[in-house]
């Protein structure tokens, strides 16, 4: 159990930095939306169209980070299961 | 009989001349979406930029005289948006534009510094009043104004529309405090300085 969350810590970190430096690692913070340029081919002048798309930001590792280090954390208070013939005390 | 004739055709080249330079009004309510104001502000982690779309107004423009432009541009304020959400709620609140309250971005242009024809464009700077969230001050921006005759219908698709185009491009600096936008705070995490950037075109129909 111990060592499945500190697995479990350890993914959770290492994906959400993954995710975040896939996306460019953009230091910004996150955004629901992304902006894209269009022009006008008759007046030449450019407008931002908003497409709705997540893009992770330093908050991403950042949370990964808090909440990988909060679950292995929790595993400091498992008991470590020890072999059947080793003394207790 | 002669002169009779002479003074007629003198008549109507005169009256020619003053129809082919009449001043026209330019509607900036764009049907096709384009016109926009773009913002820019520094931050220490990711600069803020956002754009608005929501732009109605009229200007007066005469080829001829391009010194007697006057108009106004209103920008609606619940059109600005930026990518972040929290970032958007903050912008639309209480504390910086307050959008509920003040719906409205206005410039009143009150009258043409200077106006030099370059090619295809007249570069000017306007002289007006600017309001926003409530407070007015007056502003000299540089414009640049391109006038495309008979362009109206050929952008919308409708070749029976017969109408001119007058694009305007502008970029300038205002303060922040200058209009009580959270005046003197927030300096750490927000410049104090808002770059602006106008793409506008306003049709004249005839």
């Amino acid at each position: 159990m111990r060592c499945a969350l500190r697995l479990a810590a350890i993914a959770l970190l290492l994906s959400s930095l993954g995710w975040w430096v896939a996306a460019g690692a953009p230091m910004g913070w996150w955004r629901t939306r992304v902006g894209v340029e269009r022009t006008d081919e008759f007046t030449g002048l450019s407008v931002i169209e908003w497409q709705e798309r997540f893009v992770p930001g330093v908050e991403t590792p950042a949370l990964g980070l808090l909440a990988g280090g909060a679950l292995f954390a929790a595993t400091l208070f498992f008991r470590r299961k020890l072999p059947p013939n080793q003394p207790t005390s | 009989m002669t002169t009779i004739h002479r003074s007629v055709s003198l008549a109507l080249i005169l009256a020619a001349a003053g129809l082919s330079a009449a001043p026209q009004t330019f509607d900036f309510k764009d049907p096709k979406g384009v016109n926009n104001v773009q913002f820019h502000l520094d931050a220490p982690l990711e600069s803020i930029s956002g754009q608005g779309t929501g732009l109605s107004g009229s200007v007066v423009f005469d080829p001829a005289t391009p010194e007697t432009i006057t108009g106004r541009i209103v920008l609606a304020t619940a059109s600005l948006t930026v990518g972040n959400p929290t970032m958007l709620e903050h912008l639309r609140g209480a504390n910086w534009l307050e959008v509920a309250k003040y719906p409205e971005i206005v410039f009143e242009a009150k009258r043409v510094q200077r106006a030099v024809t370059e090619g295809a464009a007249i570069k000017a700077e306007v002289a007006g009043v600017l309001t926003v969230k409530g407070v007015s001050k007056e502003i000299t921006v540089p414009v640049t104004f391109t006038h495309l005759p008979d362009k109206l219908g050929a952008r919308l698709n409708k070749p029976d529309l017969k109408g001119d185009l007058l694009v305007l491009r502008s970029t300038f600096a205002i303060n922040r405090s200058d209009f009580g936008i959270q005046a003197g705070q927030n300096t750490d995490k927000v410049s104090e300085q808002i770059e602006l950037t106008l793409s506008l075109a306003g049709a004249a129909a005839r």
